[in-house]
């Protein structure tokens, strides 16, 4: 008796592990074997045109002492992300509740507001350095020279360039943190409003009380996937700005690709890529550690 | 939000010589009119749904009066948003037919075209630095390779995390979905050594051990090809794969298990169980990551852009970038531009609309995406 089913788990773990094979061969040669490259490549010097040559720590003492570039475009995009991640949250929880409604024609509104996200990213880009344009730009005609209202130079001026970038970004963004709030939302079991309801609780009571506790777990989600992301934050600005106007939306990324495919240190590039790899990985435990406080997970019913 | 509308439906079709009287505040008075009514529908607005958000009681009007005004106030913030979301690509088409004169013009601004010019589209074709057929088929030929290799190895992988038992499962799992966590840069740095046709690093430090990679030498094959694009997708490794095979796993969690397990009993191997049982009952699942793997390729930037570095393989989006980051600023042709913008969309959103239920499927089912 005990044989044949030993037998069976047996095959089927051999199968389980043919399956995931193909999955397993890439990861190893190009996840894990790039990883480890750069963390090995991050203490020498290499141009690619001849073997690495070990440098010690010489990368990492120049990066942290002697490079401005990096300092500006850490605190840049550390400043992107802050103004980006909390907009997404904030609006794309809103939308979501606006459009979370069985009023007639909803569902064309919600295209409306995913259209966007399904456009590529780079012609996002293209149409709003157009629409951003300081002079010939839709913004600007639309507010000042119909309203009076003064628009900032939101690609040419220093300290608008990143509120320029974030606005596109929450354009062609919303439309995914809406679907994914509304997902939630959907799953919030009305008995919950009843109750709160009989308790005289009212609409605003129920969204602060009721929805945001249960949809918690989205919102945490929505932060993570959107520190990931836009910490690595690259066609916008490589488009929008090429890193301008005074190196205000040079971001880590963008630096890291000039080190490496300009100037082809790649030494220096591998040591600036292990940080990053390292920031996201903190950032993300961070918000993990936060959410077993902040987050509320619904016990499923017995 | 109504007012907002108004006013952009009569700047876009109006006579905007209306109100062109100044006025003592330095504004004309249709300037002064229209801001003031937006100014109040907007304050209206805003008081609407803070009415809405804070009564318990209401102090006037019965239940079907608040609904239908509720249901006004929704309406109304809906459309106004729609607006805010269509405009810019209204005004990417707008551009696009507009000639190089009206593109410039500030006053009277116009954001219809006088005369929709159709020769723009045809124009980007006759660019001699670029060939925008071969751009295209450059990206098609990426995106549907990428394609079927996604979404093959995503049901395939997905099927062993899903339905097969074997030890250190949960572990593999956990370590595909952190591989999510790994910035691109990461991954594509080490990628350009190994396909660049500099391979040094295998040859001198591990000597005839890795000698094979000198297949890589080839600078020809290796260097400025697609391979750098497409490869890794075959192994479930390139940057949203694993995103795709955990939307196929958890499809397959949800397909019962009586079916697979009547497969079994009938002695068929569980290649055949994927092949013919699992994979028929999957086609929604597959469908959603065949749009997202479409919609990434189609519009992938940065590994086109590293690793595509002669003009004839470039694809869609590379050109498309040129139009702002290599001219300078004040020669820009927008109108170009922008009708490159609709050419590189158009197929895109063709797609949206056949398939809209399944790009919200996919992201729901994944709740990640770019």
């Amino acid at each position: 008796m005990r044989a044949p089913r030993w037998t069976i788990a047996r095959r089927e773990a051999v199968w389980g592990f043919i399956f995931i094979s193909p999955w397993v061969l890439g990861f190893l040669i190009f996840n894990l074997g790039p990883t480890v490259a750069i963390f090995a490549w991050g203490f020498s010097e290499y141009d690619i045109l001849q073997a690495p040559k070990f440098a010690g720590l010489k990368n990492y003492i120049e990066i942290f002492t002697d490079d401005e570039k990096f300092l500006k475009s850490l605190a840049n995009t550390a400043i992107y992300v802050g103004l980006l991640v909390p907009c997404q949250v904030v609006l794309g929880f809103l939308l979501a509740v606006l459009v979370n409604t069985k009023l007639r024609l909803v569902s064309l509104f919600r295209a409306f507001y995913f259209l966007p996200t399904v456009m590529p990213l780079v012609v996002a880009s293209v149409v709003w350095a157009w629409v951003l344009q300081p002079e010939l730009g839709l913004l600007k005609f639309l507010l000042e020279d119909t309203m009076g209202i003064p628009t900032p130079r939101f690609l040419v001026d220093e300290m608008w360039s990143k509120p320029g970038i974030v606005i596109l970004t929450v354009w062609s963004s919303i439309g995914v943190q809406m679907i994914l709030f509304l997902a939630a939302l959907q799953a919030v079991p009305p008995h919950l409003y009843e109750a709160a309801e009989i308790d005289g609780a009212s609409p605003f009571r129920k969204l602060i009380h009721v929805t945001v506790p249960l949809v918690s777990p989205t919102i945490f989600l929505v932060i993570i996937i959107g520190i990931i992301n836009s910490f690595q934050v690259f066609t916008t600005a490589f488009v929008l700005t090429g890193g301008g106007p005074l190196d205000s939306t040079l971001f880590y990324v963008l630096y890291l690709w000039r080190k490496a495919f300009v100037s082809f240190e790649f030494g220096y590039a591998s040591a600036l890529a292990t940080i990053l790899f390292f920031i996201i990985m903190v950032l993300t435990a961070l918000s993990f550690w936060a959410s077993r406080r902040l987050v509320h997970y619904e016990q499923p019913e017995s | 939000m109504i007012a907002t509308i108004l006013w952009l439906g009569l700047v876009v079709f109006g006579d905007r010589s209306i109100g062109e009287q100044s006025t003592p505040l330095g504004v004309t008075s249709g300037e002064l009119l229209w801001t003031i009514v937006i100014a109040a529908n907007w304050v209206l607005d805003l008081s609407g749904v803070a009415w809405m958000l804070s009564s318990r009681i209401p102090r006037w009007g019965g239940p079907r009066l608040r609904k239908r005004l509720a249901a006004i106030i929704r309406y109304e913030l809906m459309i106004g948003l729609s607006v805010l979301a269509l405009i810019p690509i209204f005004w990417m088409v707008s551009t696009s037919l507009k000639t190089l004169p009206e593109t410039y013009e500030v006053r009277p601004y116009l954001l219809l075209p006088r005369e929709p010019q159709w020769g723009n589209y045809s124009y980007l074709f006759t660019f001699e630095r670029f060939n925008v057929l071969q751009l295209f088929k450059n990206t098609s030929l990426m995106t549907a390779v990428n394609l079927v290799a996604n979404v093959g190895i995503a049901s395939f992988v997905g099927y062993g995390f899903a339905r097969l038992r074997f030890p250190g499962r949960n572990l593999l799992f956990m370590l595909m979905l952190s591989s999510l966590m790994v910035p691109f840069i990461v991954r594509i740095i080490p990628l350009f050594v190994l396909f660049s046709g500099n391979t040094y690093i295998f040859q001198d430090q591990l000597g005839q051990v890795f000698s094979w990679t000198v297949f890589f030498e080839s600078r020809s094959w290796a260097q400025n090809t697609y391979m750098p694009l497409v490869v890794p997708e075959f192994f479930g490794a390139a940057g949203s794969s694993a995103l795709y095979i955990f939307i196929m796993r958890q499809y397959f969690l949800t397909i019962p298990h009586e079916l697979i397990e009547a497969g079994r009993i009938d002695g068929a191997s569980e290649f055949a169980i994927w092949r013919r049982i699992v994979l028929p009952q999957a086609v929604p699942a597959m469908v959603a990551v065949t749009i997202l793997s479409m919609q990434g390729s189609w519009g992938a930037f940065i590994e086109p852009l590293i690793f595509l570095r002669k003009v004839d393989l470039h694809t869609l989006s590379i050109w498309l970038s040129s139009f702002r980051s290599v001219q300078g600023e004040s020669s820009i042709q927008w109108q170009f531009g922008m009708a490159g913008g609709v050419l590189v969309t158009l197929p895109i959103f063709i797609i949206f609309l056949l398939f809209q239920r399944y790009f919200v499927a996919g992201i729901s089912l994944s709740g990640i995406k770019g």
